[in-house]
């Protein structure tokens, strides 16, 4: 059997960088699945169950931070569906900011890592490191 | 900081070989005389104070037995003696430590050993608890202004970092269209690469609105921003924004109603400031507002004008108010952004407001609506 194609939650505010994301990673072959603005992503990220979380740090209402907060413990409450595979998906921090602002985020938050924008080549470089495998 | 030669409220001295009864006569004359020193060769060798003179000439034959001795018989031969040059809160240790039958509220002033005159412990009191009084308060004024240079430094930082994240995500955006649309180019799929190239346009157009904005912000806070001052009539201006505004509002059930005075509203001022900031407000009156009316309303006021941009809106909180006015506001509460925007266009029309002389002020009802009012006033002939 041949395992489906990674699934990739990207969560942004802005709609020209979903856009942008969408377009990168579907070209690498991923499935890409964009959640506007961070209400209602912790519903969002249970329903798609993704393989990976790109979350953008600034939105209005609620930093990405605290949303990644969010996200981590309603993993941990959801049952889980599948228990071949109960790891946690991983949260990287995906954001315009400052890197060193970024690193030190997924050191506070006990994030799985960072990727900053604008570097297209790091992104597909890091979401293949952080998946563990080709799409 | 003072010392104890300034505080010298008297010279009274007296040769040391006066006699007791010359003195006390002086005392009876001179009520206000309150002590003497006694002098030899300019030197002081001895303190007479009025209360230690009368006790010994009131005892019992106390006249009889001093009058027509000398003075220094009845002196302080060791009274406490301070250098000129010494600061008040020494000699104010110095005057407190004295054995207590010796205290009293006079002590002498020298100059390397010559006689300078007296001063008084209470005066020294006086002016040592108002130096204490003032330096608390100094030092409450310090402390004040480093906490609020502090408090300026953090803001600094936050709007950099707010800054610098406005101006990076529209070049990240930028940078990821561009490869996007190339790659879609050599793939031939021209519908694609139209699609990137208008997101691109728009993300630069946005960046470009952002730079502006810093740039303003910042040449107002270097008080180089310039007026440029003419005669127009206000009321096309007003009549031009409508339609812009009603442009901006196509998309909604929002009716953008213009109220002009009957007559043309000619005044002085910069037109171009006027249209920037009757911009910002128009804009955000149709940005906030989903349903309903947006209405500007020119007025005359006096010699100049006043125009209020209201809508019917989703309001602002009675605490959000003045908020909206600083650069940034939202940098107040951590990494939390209400709304989209950067959050400038408030703070740069309040400054440019000032800058033509006029106000621009906010009521608003939260859920309801808000009217945002500016006053222009009419500036003088060639007065800049
Ligand atoms: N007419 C209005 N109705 C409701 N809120 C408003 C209105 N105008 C401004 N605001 C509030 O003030 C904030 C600051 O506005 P502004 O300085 O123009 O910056 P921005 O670019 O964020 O819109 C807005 O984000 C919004 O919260």
């Amino acid at each position: 059997m041949v395992p489906a194609r990674p699934t990739v939650l990207v969560i942004d505010d802005d709609s020209t960088h979903l856009y942008l994301t969408r377009s990168l990673l579907e070209d690498e072959g991923y499935r890409v699945h964009c959640h506007q603005g961070a209400f209602g992503a912790t519903q969002c990220l249970m329903e798609v169950s993704p393989d990976l979380v790109l979350l953008d740090v600034n939105m209005p209402g609620l930093s990405g931070e605290n949303l990644a907060q969010l996200l981590k413990r309603a993993q941990d409450r959801a049952p889980t569906r599948a228990p071949a595979a109960p790891r946690r998906v991983p949260i990287v921090l995906y954001s315009s900011n400052d890197e060193d602002a970024l690193r030190q985020s997924v050191l506070d938050h006990g994030l799985t890592g960072y990727v900053c924008k604008g570097d297209p080549p790091k992104l597909r470089e890091r979401v293949r490191a952080f998946l563990g495998r080709a799409p | 900081m003072l010392l104890a030669g300034d505080l010298v409220t008297s010279q009274q001295s007296v040769p040391s070989a006066m006699l007791v009864r010359q003195l006390a006569d002086r005392f009876f004359e001179e009520p206000e005389l309150d002590a003497v020193a006694l002098l030899e060769d300019g030197r002081a060798c001895g303190l007479v104070t009025r209360p230690k003179l009368l006790l010994k000439l009131l005892r019992n034959f106390g006249y009889e037995l001093f009058a027509r001795r000398p003075v220094l018989r009845v002196a302080n031969p060791e009274p406490l003696r301070v250098e000129a040059a010494a600061p008040l809160a020494e000699v104010m240790e110095r005057a407190l430590c004295r054995p207590r039958a010796v205290v009293y509220d006079e002590v002498l002033v020298e100059d390397s050993g010559r006689f300078r005159g007296l001063i008084s412990v209470r005066d020294l009191a006086l002016q040592q608890s108002q130096a204490l009084a003032a330096s608390l308060a100094q030092r409450e004024v310090a402390s004040a202004r480093a906490a609020e240079l502090e408090r300026e430094g953090a803001m600094r930082a936050r709007f950099l970092a707010h800054v610098t994240h406005e101006l990076r995500s529209p070049v990240n955006a930028i940078i990821g269209l561009a490869e996007l649309a190339q790659r879609a180019g050599e793939r031939g799929q021209v519908e694609v690469v139209n699609e990137r190239l208008s997101l691109l346009h728009s993300s630069a157009a946005g960046l470009r609105g952002i730079v502006g904005n810093v740039l303003d912000l910042s040449k107002m806070d270097a008080g180089k921003m310039e007026l440029v001052p003419e005669r127009f009539d206000l009321s096309k201006l007003v009549a031009e924004l409508g339609e812009t505004a009603r442009v901006l509002a196509r998309k909604k059930p929002v009716e953008v109603e213009v109220e002009l005075p009957p007559e043309p509203l000619t005044l002085r001022s910069d037109p171009q400031k006027i249209r920037q900031i009757a911009l910002n407000l128009a804009g955000n009156a149709v940005k906030f507002t989903d349903r309903g009316r947006v209405v500007l309303a020119l007025a005359r006021d006096g010699e100049g004008a006043a125009l209020r941009v209201s809508d019917t809106g989703i309001g602002i909180r009675p605490e959000d108010l003045e908020r909206l006015f600083v650069p940034f506001r939202q940098c107040e509460d951590a990494q939390v952004r209400r709304h989209e925007g950067t959050g400038l266009g408030l703070a740069i029309a309040r400054n440019m407001a000032e800058l033509i002389g006029g106000r621009l002020t906010v009521e608003s009802s939260y859920g309801r609506g808000s009217t945002f009012t500016l006053t222009i006033p009419s500036l003088p002939e060639r007065s800049t």
